[in-house]
């Protein structure tokens, strides 16, 4: 992109008004994602009315700003409540509820923001830089590439605890997941699964309703019986933020996971929430810090949040140069631009690359601005903790209601939710990994799916599914992942017997 | 004890499970739409299998005993989780007949009234303006229309959708 197209940009949004909207976009998106039930692409839907009278320039810009800005607020109810609003903020709830309850919520929340808002910068540039040479990365991605990429996600589930009983009861967790995603009709043949000859359960298993049960409405239960300490929550340190070393000290888990994350947005149907999963999978297993994973530590938090931030960099890639969204809410994008008359797609860099750079800066300034703004939402948010648990607990279980039926306006959300509530009861009581279910039914569809389209394409040839490039360097790679421990024991092992 | 039986109830859930997906129809020899999952609960038998059976071989003979179930259920704490998966059923039902508003309300004050709250005017109040400020948030404010009830319920769900 030539440098005279961004100042053009330049020009149309620094003047008063377009600054305004795109700091407006910034407050509305991290409110609209901290509620839970409203995701990016609700978000979206919510703000478009507002463009009606804008220019295509400045609406775009102020729509990309609402998606950014979303996708961060979900990480703030994940890291307070314990509901995951969104499943791009699953990751988040591991490390930072566990933060949270330590009495730390606005490191927690600080983390959470100062990593979305790297991650969305580099990965705006990232997308601004590379459009063209990664948008040929993404389309080397098929079905089996995406299955390999899926599969490499789902084999953290190996590193997540440790012991053999551990062990077990992650994998159960994990093919618990996998399982519920394979409920109602199957996306490719029709033919319908688990539904028990009702009705009820043929568009399947919502996956946030399953989240918010397990995780937020079964914590309040537990509530019930056995209360957390919640004298920590009126000190100072509650809405102290993270300082400036510590944060410079998770440098280069931002940009490994901002890198993941711009990575995977910019593969069509992959998204935020895996970009997330696969982050805290890589740091999980680079960080020295292995064992304080899943307990609260500050690595998993800033993973999480700067892959599924990036992503939305990666997602509008493939939107720009080739018209196909990402995801729903590069969808939506696309859907609002067009009652503006704006067609998306290669035609659009050729003819009109101010879009380009409209949204490259848009969604640069946006992250800048998402850090002040969100300071203040945090440390308001933070203070919340401050309520007693029989207010706090209400609010919880409501807003875990209210989020389960947005999502569809379907009322069996609700009965999804109560049954994975008491299901979460026992789940979390008896110290089954619900880690391992999120990432089993997140990763589940599109393991499945994919892989059984790439089975189809190769007419049930497994060796020309296994020797396809990218497919084969993620397969050896989990291998890697496998045999390293073991590898490592063996050199240990070496090492101390030649010393002797 | 607990977990046995919590494991217990998993396998025979995911044998039955395993025992209908043989039913799941094979359309067009695409075989994968039945064998994925069946190949997944297998796995979780499999596994569940091996738990359960480790979880036995742990347990001390007092833990085996008729006794040590009785005093689980009569402990205080059984009561008030069984109470909270009541009130959950009951909101789930509540919320298709009484609508958004008097079911939240309704199961706010009970699950304060389990979450220690004793001044029942007080939580009478502050139930009230909560299901109210959420209501205002996502229905007035956001546009999502909130379940609505039926019969004379609905008649009420309508005018508070009015007058908020």
């Amino acid at each position: 992109m030539s440098f005279d197209i961004l100042l053009q940009s330049l020009e149309v949004l620094f003047k008063p008004l377009p600054l305004l909207y795109i700091f407006g976009g910034t407050v509305l998106g991290v409110v609209f994602g901290a509620l839970p039930g409203v995701n990016a692409s609700m978000a979206i839907i919510l703000c478009i009315t507002f463009t009606y009278s804008m220019d295509p320039l400045i609406a775009i810009a102020f729509l990309c700003t609402v998606y950014c800005a979303s996708i961060t607020g979900g990480g703030i109810t994940a890291i307070l409540f314990r509901i995951p609003g969104t499943p791009a903020s699953a990751a988040t709830v591991l490390d930072g509820y566990p933060i949270a309850e330590r009495g730390e919520p606005g490191k927690a929340l600080g983390i959470s923001l100062f990593s979305s808002a790297v991650g969305g910068i580099i990965s705006t540039i990232c997308m601004y830089c590379l459009t063209v040479p990664l948008m040929k990365v993404a389309l080397k991605f098929g079905s089996a590439e995406q299955f390999a990429m899926a599969f490499f996600g789902l084999s953290i589930m190996a590193f997540m605890e440790n012991g053999s009983e551990g062990k077990i009861k992650t994998f159960i967790s994990g093919f618990i997941g996998l399982w519920i995603a394979t409920i109602g009709i199957d996306g490719l043949t029709s033919v319908s699964r688990f539904t028990l000859g009702t009705k009820f359960l043929i568009n399947g298993v919502g996956t946030i309703p399953v989240m918010v049960g397990i995780f937020a409405v079964s914590q309040v239960i537990k509530e019930m019986t056995k209360k957390t300490d919640r004298s920590q929550y009126s000190d100072k340190k509650l809405t102290k933020l993270i300082g400036f070393r510590e944060m410079w000290a998770m440098k280069w888990t931002l940009l490994r996971s901002s890198i993941i994350g711009t990575l995977v947005g910019i593969v069509p149907g992959a998204g935020a929430s895996i970009a997330s999963f696969l982050g805290y999978t890589a740091e999980m297993k680079i960080s020295k810090n292995k064992e304080q994973f899943g307990h609260g530590a500050p690595e998993g938090v800033c993973a999480s949040e700067t892959a599924n931030n990036a992503a939305t960099g990666g997602a509008m890639v493939p939107l720009l140069s080739l018209g196909i969204p990402g995801g729903a809410a590069a969808a939506m994008i696309m859907t609002a631009l067009s009652i503006h008359g704006v067609t998306m797609g290669p035609l659009l860099i050729q003819k009109s690359p101010e879009y380009v750079s409209t949204v490259f800066l848009s969604m640069t300034i946006a992250n800048i601005a998402m850090v002040f703004v969100a300071i203040f939402v945090a440390k308001g948010f933070a203070r919340i903790l401050r309520m007693p648990y029989s207010i706090l607990g209400v609010v919880i279980f409501l807003l875990s209601a209210i989020g389960s039926y947005a999502s569809t306006k379907n009322l069996n959300e609700i009965y999804i939710m109560v049954v994975f509530g008491i299901f979460g009861y026992f789940f979390n009581k008896y110290k089954f990994n619900h880690a391992a279910l999120v990432l089993g039914l997140v990763l589940g569809e599109t393991c499945e799916k994919n892989l059984t389209r790439a089975l189809k394409l190769a007419k049930n040839n497994v060796g020309a599914i296994v020797t396809r490039p990218i497919t084969a360097a993620f397969l050896l790679l989990i291998l890697a992942m496998f045999l390293w421990p073991a590898v490592k024991k063996l050199i240990h092992h070496l090492r101390d017997r030649k010393a002797a | 004890m607990g977990e046995l039986i919590f494991e217990g109830i998993l396998l025979l859930f995911f044998i039955l499970m395993f025992i209908n997906g043989l039913d799941i129809e094979i359309y067009n020899k695409q075989t994968m739409a039945r064998y994925w999952p069946e190949a997944v609960l297998a796995i979780i038998i499999g596994l569940l299998i091996i738990s359960a059976v480790q979880k036995y071989r742990k347990l001390n003979k007092a833990e085996k005993t008729k006794r040590s179930f009785i005093e689980f259920c009569k402990d205080k704490n059984t009561l008030k989780v069984l109470l909270a998966f009541l009130l959950l059923i009951a909101y789930a039902v509540l919320i298709t007949y009484t609508g958004f508003l008097p079911a939240s309300w309704l199961i706010g004050c009970c699950y304060a009234w389990l979450l220690g709250e004793k001044r029942w005017l007080r939580s009478i109040w502050i139930n009230l303006a909560i299901v109210l400020v959420l209501f205002l948030i996502f229905h007035s404010g956001l546009g999502i229309l909130m379940p609505r009830g039926q019969g004379i319920f609905k008649t009420f769900g309508l005018f508070m959708e009015r007058i908020l």
